[in-house]
């Protein structure tokens, strides 16, 4: 304030000094009220932003805020260092919350809608290209793991493997308690894991090429978000290839498919879900140029014939776990199996799920109405008994492993699809009681992990391995067909949707866990 | 650093004004502006500062040269050395890959690329030292004896980069003798705000719209002729809001230091013809060639057609090194010169809107050219404006990309029309008056200034809304 003032002296002498303007008194005090109503905001604000920098979790956007950049000379000289430190800065920036809920009113005007839209879409914008990875099942737990309420939450939502901050896992994260439904008692518990442990680098964001962005959009029509894929045919060539490449590796197990579609197949209007942007075409031309040796399940076909039920969610990307169940039909159709019936599985729910397209959107006015309706989570219990162990990476190390949950009924996490498979892992193992020796391995993106609990009901070892994890700098290596000649593995199952059938840099990812 | 940046706008800026304000005597504002120019250059571009050096370095010295031997060859020696230097950095730097692409491509050779990344407004402040080696061999400057001021008019923050392209004369006697007063003061505050207010509020938006139909959703050919309408106005809005109001804010700068820089833009989209588009949009480069190229090359005194071809062939050069901005350059060639010999009586003739409006449209259609590096995508693009080959007029996408973007189009034909700029003089010039008049124009000046503050941050906060869906990659 006084600097400002100062400031303020400064022009009035320099006004007195350098001449005998033509304007009175009056109107300089008129110029100055129009400087100082410049000068006051950027100083005021200003100074607050140099002190007020604790901030480090936007709990409107569901994600870490950038951490203050560690100054190195060289990063200084490429320009590194100004650029993230200006990242930095506006993440930390003042009143932060308050403004991007100020921006959400303000796009009002640049994303206008009537209030009745002729076929009810009330916004398009382009997919983000992370999103299009599978979206995330594993994040931070904003509501409870930052500010630690404590290990009681049965399952812990946290994941050591996700933790995003760098920070060194406390034991509350990292070693979930039993619950009390015996689902994650194991055999081996007891084992903690080393705290010391150093956390792992964090990966760098390598620049997405211009086809990769590609992927998609999302739609909002009436209380539904969804995603748009889009085809590209070189890109799921790719997808297939890399399928091949599996089977070629892996003679001696059965290679199995399945490509899901998403929401935005049933319930988009009509050329949103035609021509580019059909997923039966994807999705049938994608099986095409796959080997006869692999087994493709249809699961499409199954889900189609009970669109009128609760089978995607409305403010989330992914499918319920009752769609997941119709594929799992499918699966097992392919397969030769019996399925369970619905009436067969224990279920339970979590209500007030608003999840990823309702983050992804909320800087939009249109996606309120996501906000105001929220999905509701049902889950289906497996039936034969299980235990399941989560492991940094192929390794399979005991001393960084813990208990993991195949289904969760508390989530406290504005996430609840983290309520299977304790989300999105490097490596879980699930043993049960099932006894027919058979062994499964499932290669996944976050769309695997509401499939996943049904087959515990079908092979005695099931091993689940989410490949983005592999996919970084500083993340561990992981061989697919070592491992799986390793634990002598039978079916090895690739599960996706098709916006990373047509992700250029899914597709490298699958292609990276084949050595 | 940019403008439209929150660290800019609240740390960069409030700290050097304070810094200068403070510092006493113009030989210690100076230098202290030097500095700050300094630091926001580097900011962007901490490696190649060197080369703003070695330009500064470079003129500076050729300058003493050319004064002390005038009229002598060593003056003709340094004016050409200072020409050759700075035209090489340019051709390096801007032009190096694409000189060794052509090359490659015509001798079938496999020259290496230079690998060098273009250096943030090289394109501006070579232009800006060769124009004081060249003014003061033709004796239409003085040299400059301090390297300090030299280096100021050189790295003079406010424009440099992205203009207006300072001529040293405009600049010389500001450098050692400039005053502030409050009303300059408070006329570069209000027309920084417009200049925030044009980057962030409008330009922003328009260039996500852009983006969003011709580089995120697929190919060009599955857009609608409704879309392709759409995005190459939306672009031209883009481009006119970037740059007018990136010299709004130079120019708001400028005044905040107490220096008067000469306008860049002058309503380009309302003109009547071509001739009068060039004569508004850019001023300052359109001088600049105008000066140092066609004036020399004989101007309109023999060989115009030549002239103006080699001028306009440099002007889309300039702009980009790839062939398309050649092509651009010399589209505008092609209707000046039609403007000049063949239709500019007519053209006078027509409706004030008729006139206009065909401008526009040829500026737009000239706007595909610039946007485009690939060629095959402007001959796509050209099928998708008029339609050709079966490309469906509208689509539910297109309708909803209409109906979302509505308002931001309105905002901005009002907003690149005369309209606000004569409410803005009005205003500004009755908001020194006595009376109501005087008081209602001066609260509604404080209100809008007030409320673009706050608008544009609120922008710029919204815009780094990066939800956290998946990072790891």
């Amino acid at each position: 304030m006084e600097s400002n003032n100062s400031l303020n002296n400064v022009y009035v002498d320099n006004e007195c000094n350098n001449s005998k303007n033509d304007f009175g008194s009056g109107k300089k005090s008129r110029y100055i009220i129009i400087i100082t109503l410049f000068l006051i905001p950027l100083i005021v604000i200003g100074a607050i932003s140099v002190f007020d920098t604790d901030a480090t979790i936007s709990l409107r956007e569901n994600r870490m805020l950038k951490k203050k950049p560690v100054f190195s000379v060289e990063e200084l000289f490429f320009g590194d260092y100004t650029m993230t430190f200006e990242e930095y800065y506006t993440d930390t920036f003042p009143f932060r919350d308050s403004l991007m809920g100020a921006n959400t009113e303000l796009n009002r005007l640049y994303y206008f809608t009537l209030p009745s839209s002729g076929d009810g879409v009330t916004l398009l914008i382009p997919q983000d290209n992370d999103i299009a990875l599978g979206g995330e099942a594993a994040r931070p737990d904003s509501d409870t793991g930052l500010d630690s309420t404590g290990p009681s939450e049965s399952g812990g939502t946290n994941d050591p493997g996700d933790d995003i901050t760098g920070q060194e896992p406390t034991e509350d994260q990292t070693l979930p308690t039993p619950s009390n439904s015996g689902e994650d008692s194991d055999p081996e518990t007891g084992v903690k894991p080393d705290p010391t442990e150093e956390p792992e680098p964090l990966p760098e964001l390598e620049a997405p090429d211009k086809a990769d962005l590609r992927t998609g959009s999302i739609i909002i029509v009436g209380d539904r978000a969804m995603e748009i894929a889009v085809a590209v045919p070189e890109i799921m060539a790719k997808y297939a290839e890399t399928l091949n490449l599996y089977k070629e590796k892996m003679p001696d197990s059965r290679v199995i498919c399945l490509i899901t579609p998403n929401g935005g197949e049933f319930y988009s209007p009509e050329e949103f879900h035609t021509g580019k942007h059909s997923q039966k075409d994807m999705i049938e031309q994608t099986y095409s140029l796959m080997d006869d040796s692999i087994i493709k399940v249809d699961a499409y076909s199954e889900i189609r014939k009970h669109i009128d039920e609760y089978i995607f969610f409305r403010t989330d990307h992914h499918w319920t776990q009752l769609g997941a169940y119709y594929a799992y039909v499918a699966f097992c159709q392919s397969l030769d199996l019996e399925p369970y019936t619905l009436d067969q599985f224990e279920t339970g729910s979590i209500e007030g799920f608003v999840g990823s397209m309702y983050t992804f959107t909320s800087n939009y006015p249109q996606s309120s109405v996501l906000k105001a309706n929220p999905d509701t989570l049902h889950f289906y219990r497996p039936i034969r008994e299980f235990s399941s162990r989560i492991y940094k990476d192929g390794r399979m190390d005991e001393s960084t492993a813990y208990n993991g949950y195949v289904i969760s009924s508390k989530v406290t996490n504005k996430n609840k699809y983290l309520a299977f498979i304790s989300g999105d892992t490097p490596l879980m193992r699930i043993k049960t009681d099932v006894g027919n020796g058979r062994k499964i391995i499932v290669v996944k993106e976050s769309y695997g992990n509401a499939f996943v609990p049904f087959l515990v009901n079908h092979y005695e070892e099931i091993y689940v391995v989410d490949p983005r994890k592999y996919s970084g700098e500083g993340t561990p290596d992981f061989d697919l067909p070592r491992f799986v000649g390793e634990h002598s593995i039978d079916d090895v199952l690739v599960i996706d949707y098709p916006l990373v059938v047509s992700s250029q840099r899914y597709v490298r990812i699958l292609r990276n866990i084949v050595k | 650093m940019v403008f439209s940046s929150l660290f800019f706008l609240y740390i960069f800026l409030p700290a050097t004004l304070i810094i200068y304000y403070i510092a006493p005597g113009l030989r210690l504002k100076n230098i202290v502006l030097t500095i700050a120019s300094i630091i926001f250059y580097a900011w962007g571009e901490p490696l190649w500062v060197v080369l703003l050096f070695i330009s500064a370095c470079v003129d500076y010295t050729n300058g003493r040269i050319i004064g002390k031997y005038r009229g002598r060859w060593q003056a003709k020696a340094s004016f050409i050395c200072s020409v050759v230097i700075n035209l090489s950095l340019l051709g390096s730097f801007k032009y190096g890959n694409f000189i060794i692409e052509n090359l490659n491509a015509l001798l079938g050779t496999s020259i290496p690329y230079t690998g060098l990344t273009l250096p943030i407004g090289i394109s501006f402040y070579t232009f800006q030292t060769m124009s004081y080696s060249i003014d003061v061999y033709k004796g239409e400057a003085k040299v400059q004896k301090s390297f300090a001021d030299f280096l100021l008019f050189v790295s003079l923050f406010p424009q440099l980069v992205a203009g207006p392209i300072l001529r040293y004369s405009e600049i010389e006697a500001q450098l050692s003798n400039r005053q502030t007063t409050l009303k300059g003061f408070a006329y570069g505050v209000t027309r920084f705000l417009i200049g925030l207010g044009k980057k962030v509020l409008l330009s922003n938006y328009s260039s996500a719209v852009v983006s969003k139909l011709f580089e995120q959703s697929g190919a060009l050919s599955e857009l609608t002729v409704l879309q392709s309408w759409l995005g190459m106005i939306m672009y031209a809005f883009h481009i006119y809001f970037d740059f007018s109001g990136y010299s709004d804010m130079a120019i708001g700068l400028g005044y905040m230091f107490g220096f008067t820089y000469s306008e860049n833009f002058d309503h380009p989209y309302m003109s009547k013809s071509i001739t009068e588009f060039w004569r508004r949009w850019h001023i300052s480069l359109g001088s600049f060639f105008r000066d140092y190229v066609y004036i020399p090359l004989g101007g309109n005194r023999r060989y115009q057609l030549r002239n103006m071809l080699i001028v306009w062939a440099l002007t889309g050069l300039w702009h980009g090194a790839s062939w398309n901005f050649v092509l651009w350059g010399l589209y505008f060639f092609v209707f000046l010169a039609l403007e000049k010999y063949v239709y500019g009586s007519l053209l006078k003739k027509l409706p004030g809107i008729v006139s206009t409006a065909t401008t526009f449209l040829i500026v737009l259609f000239g706007w595909v050219l610039f946007y485009f590096t690939d060629l095959a995508d402007v001959g796509q693009m050209f099928a998708n404006l008029f339609g050709a080959g079966g490309i469906p007029l509208i689509d539910t996408e297109s309708r909803l990309q209409l109906t979302n973007n509505i308002l931001l189009l309105a905002l901005c034909i009002i907003g690149s029309s005369t309209i606000p700029a004569k409410i803005g003089k009005a205003v500004l010039r009755n908001a020194e008056m006595r009376g109501l008049k005087g008081a209602i124009s001066f609260a509604s000046l404080a209100v809008t200034n007030t409320a673009l503050l706050a608008l544009c941050t609120v922008s710029l906060v919204g815009s780094t809304h990066n939800p956290f869906i998946y990072f790891r990659f």
